[in-house]
């Protein structure tokens, strides 16, 4: 190279080295805070919050008070952040009894992104969404309207945000559910989202709630349901019952009980597994669901008003019967069949007449099935499906069921 | 055009069509799912690509025609001999407007959408700034050299449009295509506009015919590129449908990244896919943003035929780069991304359209008159 070139680098490198100062955005992964789960809470009205395991934020309740803007706030949000230390398992096992892998903290504000600036107040890691699992919100902030719509906004639009985030509704405190820490779970957040998957253990789990898909639900104005997380305390919650939003107000209007749910469930085809408890022949059983098949028709009356069936067909196995006659023959079997056949039936028909007649929200997919075989007859009635004219409540619909036990186990008789 | 090393050795037919589909998908993709729902129902848009895409194949092979009857003269030099030079220094601006409007809408582009998914922090001017250096890089190389970067990119951007759709079956519904056949085709005529404009870029073929070994073959390679890119979006817009449902696609504003960002593999092994596919995805359009400002040099070229190519670079660079910045939000950005469609429509397919029906009529005529005037 000659001199010249050398020259006409110099100032090409002192140029490069102004492009090479540091990246903008690089956070070390030790100073982000992971925030894995995420509850929203009414405000608390009454002074003096109990004290629980968790570190409050007194701070700023204080503050609030003090220039008198508590009760403007409408969330209380609480973000569940991980401690890494906490999550390592090779401790010696002295010190692993105080070390918890994770802290709550929560904050009071209108809106979501505020309320994250004022974590950031508190927090010396800048909090990092991208791990999100779970979104509890407590049923007093979905019955109000518009304001479930307002609480997710936010973890829709962030871009840090998924949507396979899961969403669940709570009768509790959002905050008493995100406490919940039995001894072989370190993160609640991750305890409860792989509790909402228990769908083929159970099938009075509604499936997961994705914030995806109640996003389109909520665009869609339909009627939906949500996994609903009940009964938090220190060692287990339970996630059992569904929380019915109705798609026009797109505000929640009751919750459905777990036998309701399962009926949901089989309505919607969603069941996986579980188990139906039945009688027979005054003896009972316990019928295990192993393949559930759903089929929903329609036909048109008179009146030109459709009136639906469920076709659905389970098959599965029996896990217990007592005193039982010889399970290995035609009328027992047939016997058994009829009575799982009637329990799924009751389940289904409490289902829909509480949707039916004490909702009067669409959650079962009736609708839905209308749009997408009979657009035309959907286009003239859409108004009148679930509001005026409360066509979705007068409609009849029937289940039919059939029942296949395949198996009884391995043994015929326990007692002789 | 020398062909001596290994490099500078012409392309193929298939390199071409490769070429082509680099062009052609760029950005248009994100979005794509976006527009087309917006303006159809449930899954009706398929009718909106299929026949967008049989305007394009139209188009492509009536101007691969006229690239074809160029030859192995360069597009511009071939106008001159059928309209004369005003008339030829009037599309070269035109096509290097349009190529720069390109080029720099696909810069911001990426930058807009880098900043949302990968740097917060980081100002989109020096995104994009960085963007069109290294464009500026790889088209201050040889030529045939950038063509062959589309070779090297696009099998890469195929494979991970495949494990998109592999792992996204996952959450498909097949009740979110239902029902069909329900949008007026008002309707599915806006959605075609749309995949149009996603479609537009083939008339590169224009000034690449030169590189390619057999340019009678070029027809082949626009239309199967064509078909290639076509076949692509159809894949990736029923997807979109499927998994987020008409209204939710509408509502998404890149549904083909919350696609990226859907999937899990197995076992939370990998959990945050979308990176790897911002990855290849900035490539292919790196590759797109790259062709055209490569082709804006080439028209530049030929408007000012003493200037050196360094001297060239060095004009476009900071143009592109104001135009790129220009925008200040994302409706001017939509308008800029509009009007290049429609300078596209007009300089890239019209134009030379028109120019074959002149040049295939008057051909006799007009290459004896260009004889003696020219020379």
């Amino acid at each position: 190279m000659t001199r010249a070139v050398h020259r006409r680098m110099l100032p090409l490198l002192l140029m490069t080295s102004v492009l090479l100062t540091g990246c903008w955005d690089r956070v070390e992964i030790d100073q982000r805070g992971f925030v894995v789960g995420v509850g929203i809470d009414e405000p608390d009205k009454k002074e003096g919050e109990k004290q629980g395991s968790n570190i409050q934020d007194h701070d700023t309740q204080s503050q609030d008070k003090q220039s008198g803007v508590s009760s403007k706030q409408t969330f209380k949000v609480l973000y569940q952040i991980v401690m890494p230390a906490g999550l390592s398992t090779n401790k010696s096992d002295g010190s692993s009894e105080g070390d918890k892998a994770y802290f709550n903290m929560s904050v009071e504000e209108n809106a979501m992104a505020t309320s994250m600036a004022k974590l950031s107040q508190r927090l010396s890691r800048a909090p990092f969404f991208e791990h999100l699992k779970v979104i509890i919100i407590s049923e007093s902030i979905a019955r109000k309207p518009q304001k479930f719509a307002e609480a997710i906004d936010f973890f829709l639009r962030e871009s840090q945000m998924r949507r396979s985030t899961r969403v669940m509704v709570t009768r509790d405190k959002a905050g008493n559910i995100l406490n919940t820490h039995p001894p072989d779970q370190k993160l609640p957040a991750q305890y409860l989202e792989e509790l909402s998957d228990n769908t083929k253990e159970s099938s009075r789990i509604l499936p997961e709630s994705r914030i995806g898909d109640v996003h389109e639900f909520l665009l869609k104005h339909k009627s939906f349901a949500i996994q609903g997380v009940m009964n938090g305390n220190r060692n287990y919650s339970t996630v059992t019952e569904a929380a019915v939003f109705n798609g026009t107000s797109n505000q929640m209007v009751g919750f459905l009980n777990s036998k309701e749910t399962a009926g949901l469930n089989f309505m919607e085809g969603h069941v996986k597994g579980g188990q139906i408890k039945f009688t027979f022949e005054d003896r009972l059983g316990v019928f295990s669901i192993e393949r559930v098949s759903r089929k929903l028709d329609c036909t048109f009356g008179r009146d030109n008003l459709p009136s639906f069936i469920f076709h659905i067909e389970v098959e599965g196995s029996v896990d217990e019967v007592f005193h039982a006659p010889d399970t290995l023959k035609e009328p027992a079997i047939s016997a058994m069949e009829t009575g799982v056949q009637k329990e799924i039936v009751k389940l289904m028909e409490s289902t829909a007449n509480k949707l039916q007649h004490e909702y009067n929200c669409d959650v079962m997919g009736l609708r839905e099935y209308l749009f997408h075989n009979h657009y035309r007859w959907f286009k003239q009635h859409e108004n009148q499906w679930e509001e005026e004219g409360k066509l979705f409540s007068t409609r009849p619909v029937q289940m039919d069921v059939k029942v296949s036990v395949r198996r009884s186990g391995n043994i015929n008789l326990t007692e002789d | 055009m020398r062909i001596n090393s290994y490099g500078e050795k012409p392309l193929s037919t298939l390199e071409m069509g490769m070429t082509i589909v680099s062009m052609l998908v760029g950005v248009g993709v994100l979005t794509l799912p976006r527009s087309v729902a917006t303006y159809t129902s449930s899954f009706d848009g398929w009718m909106s690509i299929l026949l967008a895409g049989g305007i394009a194949l139209l188009a492509g092979w009536l101007v691969s025609k006229v690239a074809v009857r160029a030859g192995n003269k360069n597009f511009l030099d071939y106008s001159v001999t059928l309209v004369g030079r005003p008339f030829t220094y009037l599309i070269a601006a035109l096509q290097f407007s349009y190529f720069l409007g390109f080029c720099s809408y696909e810069t911001r582009a990426i930058a807009n959408i880098s900043k949302q998914y990968l740097f917060d922090r980081t100002p989109v001017e020096y995104i994009s700034l960085v963007f069109i250096l290294v464009v500026v890089y790889g088209v201050s190389g040889s030529r045939s050299g950038l063509l062959r970067l589309n070779v090297l990119f696009l099998p890469s951007v195929l494979i991970m449009i495949v494990i998109v759709v592999c792992f996204g079956y996952r959450w498909f519904e097949f009740g979110n295509l239902k029902p069909f056949m329900i949008t007026p085709p008002i309707g599915i005529a806006q959605g075609m506009k749309e995949v149009i404009y996603s479609l537009l870029g083939f008339e590169i073929i224009l000034y690449y015919i030169v590189f390619m070994e057999r340019p009678e073959k070029a027809p082949k390679a626009v239309m199967s590129g064509i078909a290639l890119t076509v076949f692509i979006y159809l894949v990736i817009y029923q997807l979109v449908i499927g998994i987020f449902s008409n209204i939710g696609a509408m509502n998404i504003v890149y549904p083909t990244i919350e696609l990226a960002k859907e999937i899990q593999f197995p076992g939370n092994f990998f959990e945050r896919f979308e990176s790897l596919f911002f990855v290849i995805w900035i490539m292919t359009i790196y590759n797109t943003a790259a062709m055209g400002f490569d082709l804006a040099n080439e028209c530049l070229s030929f408007l000012f035929k003493r200037s050196t190519k360094r001297y060239r670079l060095l004009i476009i660079a900071p143009i592109a780069y104001l135009i790129c910045m220009a925008p200040g939000d994302m409706s001017q950005f939509a308008t800029l991304g509009n009007m290049i469609s429609y300078m596209a429509m007009l300089s890239g397919i019209l134009l030379p359209i028109s120019l074959l029906m002149f040049g295939g009529k008057k051909n006799n005529k007009e290459e004896k008159a260009n004889d003696k005037s020219g020379a």
